[in-house]
Formats: C-alpha cells, structure tokens, sequence
C-alpha cells in the first residue's frame, strides 16, 4: 500500500474505493473528485490509468484506477440548441436510447464499446457503424471538461457549432487515450431523429461481389446511414433474418425522410442486382430494426451487437473503398498460407474491416500478420493506431506527440 | 530589412522572378485595416522549395506568414513583425480527383471556387463555400477553418480535411492523417493545424473530402417585422428535424444597402429577411418547403418567395452575395465582426449590438448564418477619422464581451490572428491559454511561423 492512497477517503468517502491485486480501483462521482484523486497522484508522481471495460491496467507498478461509472448523469438536454451535457462515465447505448426517446439522434456510435462508458469511445475515437455518412467523435463534441494530468481542471468549448478560438485543445483530447486528460464532461450535439428508416437485408455468395456492390453507392449519390457487410460464419451467428447457412450477409440502412426513403433502396437494389446481390427482406418499423421482436432471433442490430461484442476483433484495418478487394485478396492469401481462418466485419464507405481469427496457433497468427502488414502498406492500407510515412517524418511526428505529452502531463503519470 | 545575402539564397531558393523585396505593400494588408509591409515576398512552387525557404529562416530568424488570396479578416496574415511573406498562390494545382473514394488531394493556392468548378461537371462538390470562396484559397480556409452559408448541414473546412503535408517551422515535412477516412494513428495533429492560422506549420499539400452533388434543391426567402420572429423561425425549423442547407438573415439596414445596390426588390421595411435553402431527393422538398413556409407563418411572417428557376434562385441570393460591398453606400469602411453565440441566443445578441450601435453612434448592420447562430455585425465608419476608428474598436470589443457573456466564442469561422488577441483571456482560462503557447513553442522554437498571432507568442 502505498501511504497518500490513506488520503483517498477524505476525497472519495467510505465504500468508494477498493485495494484490488495491488491496484487501488476508485470511484469518484464528480469532476471534483477526479481532479483531487489525479492532483495526489501527480504530487506522488504515481501511475493513473482510467478503467476500461474488461481490460486490466497494463503496468508493473501499483496504478491508481479510476472508474467513472458512476458518473454517469444526463446534465442536461438543451432543445433549443439541439445539445447534451452528459458525465463521460455514461454508457453509449443508455445515452442513445435516451436521446431516441426524447426525439433525438446522437450518431458517432461505436461498435465495439456500445456497452460501455462513453470515455472510452471518445478516448479512443473509435469509429462506428454510422461513421460512414455521419461522421467521428469530434464532429459530434462541442465542449469538455477534462481534468489534466496536474489536477488542474480545463474547460474548452460550448453550445457552439461553430469555433475556431484559439487552438484546438478539444481534438487533441479526442483519440488520445486519456494520455492528455480525463474527459469528465461531455457537451454533445445533437440531431433531430430521422423521420423514417428502411434496413435491407440481403445476401451474397462472393465477398468481392458484396463490397464492390457497397462501394459504388457513394459515388452515385446514394449515401446509407450505416452499410455492413458479414462473413458468412459471423452472419448466421448473428442470426440475421434470411441468411442461411455460407451466405455473406449485407445490412444496408437508409435514414431520413420518408418520401424519398423507398426510392433510395429501389436504386439500392438495382445496383445490387447487377453484382448478383439478393434481397432477403426490408424492414421499416424501428422496433424490428433496433431489438428483438421475434424471439429467440435477435432482430437486427441488437444481435449484430451481442455476436459482435462476442469475438473482439483480432485487428482493423482501414483502406480507401475502391482498394477494400485488394485488402480481401491480401487477407485470404495470408490466411491461407498461414492455415488460419477468419472472419470480417466490412464498415462500407469508411472503409474499416475488423478481422477476427480463431487464434489456436500463435505462430501462424504472426506469419498472418507478417504478410498482412507488408501488403497493406503497399496497397496504402493501415492497422488501427499505426503511423504510416516515411521514417524521418514519422519520427518526427512521434517527437511532436512526446513533446505534447510532456505539456500537458509533466510528470508522466497517465497510463493510455 | 533581410541582408542582402539573405535575400540572394531566397531568391536561389525561388527564382528571382518569384522573389520580391520592394513594392510590396500589396502583400502587408488584409481584409482588415492593419498594414505592415514585409521584407520579402515569395511565390514558391513546390512543397521542396517551402522547406527550404523555411529552414533558411529559422536558421536566421526572420518570420515567415503563409498568405493565400489576404482575404482574412482577423489580422491573421498580415506580416506585423516584417520578415518574408510566402506566398502560396503558386501553388494552386489539384493533384488528383478520385471520385471513387470520394477525395481529392490539392494544393494550398486553389482557389475554392476554381476548384468547385472542376468538380461540378463530374457531379461531385466539396461543401466549405466561404463567401469570399471567389477568390479566398483552400490553404487559407485550412488555416481559419473556414465556413459558409451551407455549413449548418455540412459542417466546417474541418469536417473535410482528411490529412495534410506540413513543412514544420523546422523545414521538415511531415504528414498528418491520411487518405482514409477514419485514422486513429495517434493525437490528431490533423486538427491542431486546421484553423492555427500559420503559426504550427505551412500546409503544402490537402487532402479533402468531396461529395456528390444534391439531387435538388429549393430556394426561399422570408421576411419578418421583427428580428426575434425570424430567430425564432429558425428555430422551429431545426426543432422539427429540417437542418437547411443555408439560413441566411440580413437586418433593416442591411437589405436597405442591397436594396440600394440591386434593386432586387427587397422588403425595406423588413426588421429581417431569411435566405432559406434546402437540398436533397428531389421528393423530400415539398414537404419541407411547405412545413417551413407554416413555421414562418407561425412566426409572423410578411411575405414568403419561393424561387421556380434558377433566375429566380440567382435573384434571391444577389442581395446576400453584394450586401458586403454595398454597405460602401453608406459609408467608406466597415470592419466584420465574426462572433458565434449558441441558437438561442441569436434574439439576445441582436438586440446588444442595437444597443452598442445607439451607445457608439455607429451605424451596425448584422448579417447572420442563423442557423449556427454565427453573427457577422459590420460596423460601418470612416477610417479617415481617428476618433471613429477608435469608436470602432471599443464598440468590437463590446460585441466580442456580449457574445461571450451569452456563451459565445470570439470566432466563428474568421479566427483571432492579431486583432482578438486582446479578448482571447475573456474566452480562456489561463491553463487553457498556457498549454496553446506551449504547443506553439514545443512546434516553433524559435517562433518563426507568424510571431505573435493566435495565442500571442
């Protein structure tokens, strides 16, 4: 035990803490309280690191863990200027569902932390299923309030749409993994709900064909709220409405007002057609769309949701539209001679491809990625996280990074 | 005043047709009233010869300010301290179109309305339409992070910025972000750059985002008799979950000028018109149309125009596009303020600069994107007189306070450059505004890349 973690109970109070494998796990339940915890660490020069769902704090030494599920309060919704100021220990899908209810649309949903704390998300910048035509995280931020790694607290931004004060101290905080502050506060924007959706659900027997098929929509006007194609083995887990058995399932949405909705998949269609695409069914009552309303089939998202948190993608890589076949084409090759076998997630129009593997075998794993990553870079394809560029330039921007890192966090204490 | 030695590398670097030291005054103002002439004005032609314009100066210490097309209209570009202007309209190719993954990479000097010009053929546009887009270059809206009239549906030059080639104050290249769309490679450096106005790097070469081209679209224009009716229109119209693509409101004075000007037809009577446009399927408009010519008449609407051809579109936004220069009716100068308030407040802000108008015996026009509530209040004056110029900025500066008291920011879409230096300690707090200098020393040692602006370093 460490002695300054005997002033926690001054700030937290009884029952807010817990000593856990040599880690002390808190839970603050303001900004207040963050910033008092992170300005003790700081004093003790010692390691914080803001809890993640499931993972376990990667470090050798003790590390103070701060969970903010508790805070986790809706501050405000604001109607006139179409905002939100929510706690950042808010879950995703609670804070959709409740804006939904409410009218509203909050698009930058993440796939792969639906479940979990908005924090994550944003300090990730994680990419979602409606990224495609709505856009990241920063689009979505107005304003945070984050506490720095001194304990200092920062608020930057407002109810604003547009600002260009100043330097963009909110986007540096968005993707950086808390490195650079805990976000506690979060002022959203928010869009009024579409009128109408329509899902269709169609199948392909070739990979090639689906995201060729996917990828010409943009170019022609037509722009799906969310555009996903599923191997086969992942689709009928997920137990999608018509897709049976070797079948690649495709999950086009289309989301706006209802006059134009029914023309948008018509045109869909046609150019479905033309890549052998098949239509399995349409559904337009939000409640198909959205749960389950024929037991035990999850209906559509909420299973695409409960299979897809079940297989943590093994990597995600991200490659222009009209180079997604190459990627396929390096994918299947790789695995082959690796003796492995995979399944994707292709987000279309993005294009991001999460990839998951069975990974028996560590070896074959590595030669998979070995010739996966030699590939890539040459097709301009990159791994989530991975800087590309020539070498000089690329040390220079990670010089860039560390310098900013000292800024704002002089003693090194966040752990990302 | 560069050394002569100084001067001859430049011009080795350059040519000497591209490097020029005198009779440069044209280079030393902006859209502002600030002028400073700098030492030396340089046309490079490529990201290589930037590099090394740059380097030479911090090897030597002389500041460097980019420059598109000097439309700013914060101070921004104009060289204060002397040194070399780099002059960036040179460097004005497209690089590539690739309508496939929908993105093109250009070079800093495009003039944004050339480069629309080029898309529209192929179906495709790139949204930011600054109203200056005429002649303004995508360099400089990278560098104020530029908006438009059709920002309210489509985002700012920041949400179309996909990656950038950087020549840091070091003379290094670099490149931030990349083709793809979603990169997640580490903080975004991407970002930091958009909208800092020259002082963390010189942009040599953009990657943008395109889209196609709206299937359709409807025009309208509205007047009100009072400028809380038109505010509150718009804001019924976004409460019902119809985001326009343009919300343009021009006051009583305003509409006179360009009435003056155009003989368009204008309500000069009108307390405020609304320049409407929605786009989209060619289906959903009616609809729309019809559920916002009902909320303006839930509002007090006096009359309602909706355009049925492209004339007739053309007509409706002649007052907008000649309102700016038609205030010289008036009088000689104006300045246009740039300040953001939050929808709501649109009635409140108004109704300030009313007063600060009657307080200073200026007179104050107000032309507004409503819809993001970003106000553009110019003041008009004689610049010839002293005493009004100094009218002028406490009256500004009374607005930057207003805005900021509703929850407001400094800027919208113009930047602080040199002339909001003086309110950026009414937007920020001293840790916020500490880490900005600290990020312009870590990037520029020797703050060579536009001394003094943004952030005050």
């Amino acid at each position: 035990m460490k002695d300054w973690w005997a002033k926690l109970p001054a700030i937290l109070g009884a029952g807010q803490y817990v000593e856990e494998k040599g880690n002390m796990l808190v839970f603050p339940a303001s900004t207040g309280q963050v910033s008092s915890i992170v300005k003790l660490a700081h004093e003790n020069n010692a390691k914080v690191v803001v809890k993640k769902s499931g993972a376990g704090a990667n470090v050798r030494e003790p590390v103070l863990i701060l969970d903010l599920s508790k805070m986790n309060e809706i501050i405000e919704v604001d109607k006139e200027n179409l905002t939100a100021s929510v706690m950042s220990g808010i879950v995703l899908s609670t804070f959709q569902a409740k804006m939904k209810k409410q009218g509203f649309y909050f698009p930058p949903i993440s796939i792969w932390d639906y479940t979990s704390p908005m924090i994550e998300a944003i300090a990730a910048n994680h990419t979602g299923l409606n990224t495609g035509r709505y856009g990241k995280w920063r689009e979505y931020i107005l304003g945070v309030e984050a506490v720095l790694p001194t304990g200092e607290v920062l608020s930057v931004g407002g109810k604003n749409i547009k600002c260009v004060s100043g330097l963009d101290l909110m986007g540096l905080f968005i993707g950086s993994h808390s490195q650079l502050g805990i976000i506690t506060r979060v002022l959203v924007r928010l869009l009024p709900k579409p009128k109408a959706r329509k899902l269709l659900i169609a199948s392909a027997s070739s990979l090639l064909d689906a995201v060729n098929a996917t990828n010409s929509l943009g170019p022609r006007g037509l722009l799906p709220a969310r555009n996903e194609v599923i191997t086969s083995r992942l689709a009928l887990e997920m137990q999608l409405p018509g897709i049976e058995k070797g079948q690649i399932a495709v999950l086009t949405e289309v989301e706006g007002f209802a006059e134009s909705l029914q023309r948008q998949l018509a045109e869909i269609d046609v150019v479905y057609q033309k890549y052998g695409i098949k239509r399995r069914q349409i559904i337009s009552e939000e409640n198909e769309i959205e749960k389950s309303t024929k037991e035990p089939s999850p209906c559509v998202w909420s299973g695409y949701f409960s299979r897809a948190h079940a297989y943590p993608p093994t990597y995600s890589f991200t490659v222009l539209p009209a180079k997604t076949q190459l990627l396929i084409g390096i994918l299947d090759k790789a695995a082959g001679q690796a003796g492995i076998s995979h399944e994707m997630i292709i987000h279309c129009g993005v294009v991001a491809m999460d990839v998951f593997i069975d990974a028996q075998d560590l070896s074959g794993l590595m030669q998979f990625e070995e010739m996966v990553l030699k590939e890539l870079r040459l097709i301009g394809g990159r791994m989530a996280g991975e800087k590309i560029g020539i070498l000089s330039h690329i040390g220079e921007l990670k010089q860039l990074e560390a310098g900013l890192r000292r800024l704002f966090d002089p003693h090194g204490i966040m752990v990302g | 005043m560069l050394s002569s030695a100084v001067t001859a590398e430049l011009k080795k670097i350059v040519g000497t047709m591209y490097c020029k030291c005198d009779e440069n005054l044209v280079y030393g103002y902006d859209a502002t009233l600030t002028q400073y002439p700098p030492d030396a004005v340089v046309f490079p032609g490529s990201t290589e010869e930037v590099a090394q314009v740059i380097k030479l100066a911090n090897r030597e210490l002389i500041p460097v300010v980019s420059r598109g097309a000097g439309t700013n209209l914060s101070g921004g570009s104009v060289p204060w301290r002397g040194g070399i202007v780099l002059n960036l309209t040179r460097m004005n190719r497209i690089l590539e179109i690739d309508t496939n993954n929908l993105l093109a990479v250009v070079e800093p000097g495009l003039v944004n309305a050339d480069f629309q010009e080029v898309l529209a053929p192929l179906g495709y546009y790139y949204p930011p339409d600054p109203a200056s887009m005429k002649v303004c270059t995508i360099g400089g809206n990278v560098g104020e992070c530029a908006g438009g009239p059709r920002c309210l549906k489509y985002g700012v030059t920041r949400d179309y910025i996909r990656g950038l080639e950087v020549v840091l104050p070091t003379g290094e290249v670099v490149m931030t972000g990349s083709k793809n769309k979603p990169v997640t490679d580490g903080y975004d450096l991407t970002r930091l750059m958009i909208g800092s106005e020259g002082i963390l790097g010189v942009f040599t070469k953009i990657i943008v985002g395109i889209s196609p081209l709206p299937a359709a679209k409807k025009t309208m224009l509205c007047s009100f008799a009072r400028i809380e009716d038109a505010t509150n229109a718009v804001a019924d119209m976004v409460g019902e979950g119809i985001v326009p693509t343009t919300l343009e409101m021009m006051d009583n004075l305003l509409i006179n000028c360009a009435e003056d000007h155009t003989r368009a037809g204008l309500p000069r009577d009108a307390a405020a018109i609304l320049l409407i446009e929605v786009d989209g399927y060619q289906e959903d408009l009616p609809r729309q149309v019809e559920t916002i010519r009902e909320l303006c008449r839930k509002n007090k609407m006096r009359e309602f125009k909706l355009a049925t051809s492209a004339a007739e579109v053309d007509q409706l936004w002649v007052a907008r596009r000649t309102v700016i220069g038609a205030v010289a009716r008036r009088r000689p100068s104006y300045s246009l303020q740039d300040v953001t308030v939050p929808r709501n407040k649109m009635p409140a802000i108004v109704n300030k600069i009313v007063e600060i108008s009657q307080k200073y015996q200026l007179p104050i026009g107000v032309l507004a994107h409503a819809g993001d509530g970003n106000l553009h209040p110019l003041v008009l004056f004689d610049e010839r007189d002293p005493a009004e110029v100094a009218k002028v900025h406490e009256a500004e500066g009374e607005i930057c306070r207003a805005a900021l008291e509703l929850g407001g920011t400094l800027s919208g879409e113009h930047g602080i450059g040199s002339l909001k230096l003086p309110y950026l300690e009414w937007e920020f707090s001293a840790t916020a505004l500490n880490l900005m200098k600290g990020i312009k020393r870590l990037f520029d040692p020797n703050n060579i890349l536009n001394p003094g602006k943004v952030v005050g370093v």
